[in-house]
């Protein structure tokens, strides 16, 4: 008795949900819908993907060739040796340098 | 104008194209994701997402199946897509509140709950948790067996399978609930 009774409601449930009425929409939902689809539109990048990743892969080439470049015409600061064989140099050709 | 030449047009990206795209199927996707959401304003919203991503992915859509079909596949899958994030929301703010973070929970209950007209009757509460139960495939077949206008080849077609598998699901999918319900509205 009781299982028919449960029975009977599932089943009366699931023909309401079956009954669910259909949805209209108005002129409003249309405009909303053109609205986004407007704004969707401005979000795209206007720039071309591929391309900026290209010119930022020459600009990072350029950039390293630009250091090596400077790296390389720099003129070079007199090593360790040198200072010492000028401080030498110094030393025997001035005699006056000589600390007594 | 025939859907392949709609589909051309929208592919130049013509605007009168994708209001013509719009006006012949807005009733069915709304109604789609309404059956899905069962909230008026969540299908509204979803079925404005249906046709903004099938216009800016109409370039990948092959023509081997018909427009309509098509549109109404991303319908489902969105409207699966959002009832899965609503349950992962449930499930987080179940968390919270375990752990008493009013705020996170305010935060994620931000998805809206069904119709007030829906709710109200015990009944549908019940169906509707009932149908949460049911495998997606189960539940897409059912639910869009009740809308009206799609025939089982129709529902065969958005589901990529055969006919007698959208039966066979239709079949179990009512079985599933009936018992399902039986065992909820005991509570009642």
């Amino acid at each position: 008795m009781e299982h028919n009774n449960l029975n009977e409601r599932a089943r009366k449930a699931i023909s309401d949900f079956e009954s669910i009425g259909p949805l209209e929409t108005g002129a409003e939902w249309e405009q909303n819908l053109m609205a986004k689809l407007a704004q969707q539109h401005r979000r795209q990048p206007v720039i071309d993907r591929p391309a900026a990743y290209f010119a930022a892969v020459v600009i990072c080439f350029l950039l390293l060739n630009f250091t090596l470049i400077f790296e390389a015409v720099k003129p070079a600061k007199p090593g360790r040796k040198e200072i010492m064989k000028e401080v030498a140099g110094q030393l025997l050709i001035n005699p006056a340098s000589v600390n007594y | 104008m025939t859907d392949n030449e709609l589909c051309e047009k929208l592919k130049k990206g013509n605007i009168g194209a994708f209001n013509e795209l719009v006006a012949r199927y807005k009733t069915r996707v709304i109604n789609t994701c309404y059956r899905f959401m069962l909230n008026r304003e969540d299908a509204e919203d979803l079925a404005q997402e249906v046709f903004i991503s099938a216009f800016q992915s109409i370039h990948s859509f092959r023509q081997d199946a018909q427009l309509s079909t098509w549109i109404y596949r991303i319908a489902v899958s969105k409207s699966l897509d959002e009832i899965k994030k609503r349950n992962r929301k449930k499930r987080i703010s179940a968390v919270g509140r375990m752990l008493k973070l009013e705020d996170v929970i305010s935060y994620l209950a931000g998805g809206s709950k069904p119709d007030k007209q829906l709710e109200s009757s015990e009944k549908m509460v019940a169906i509707m948790a009932a149908l949460n139960m049911l495998p997606d495939n189960q539940r897409v077949a059912f639910t869009l067996s009740k809308i009206d206008g799609y025939s089982n080849p129709e529902i065969a077609a958005i589901m990529e399978t055969t006919t007698d598998a959208v039966e066979s699901l239709i079949k179990r999918a009512k079985q599933k609930l009936q018992a399902d319900l039986e065992q909820r509205l005991r509570g009642y």
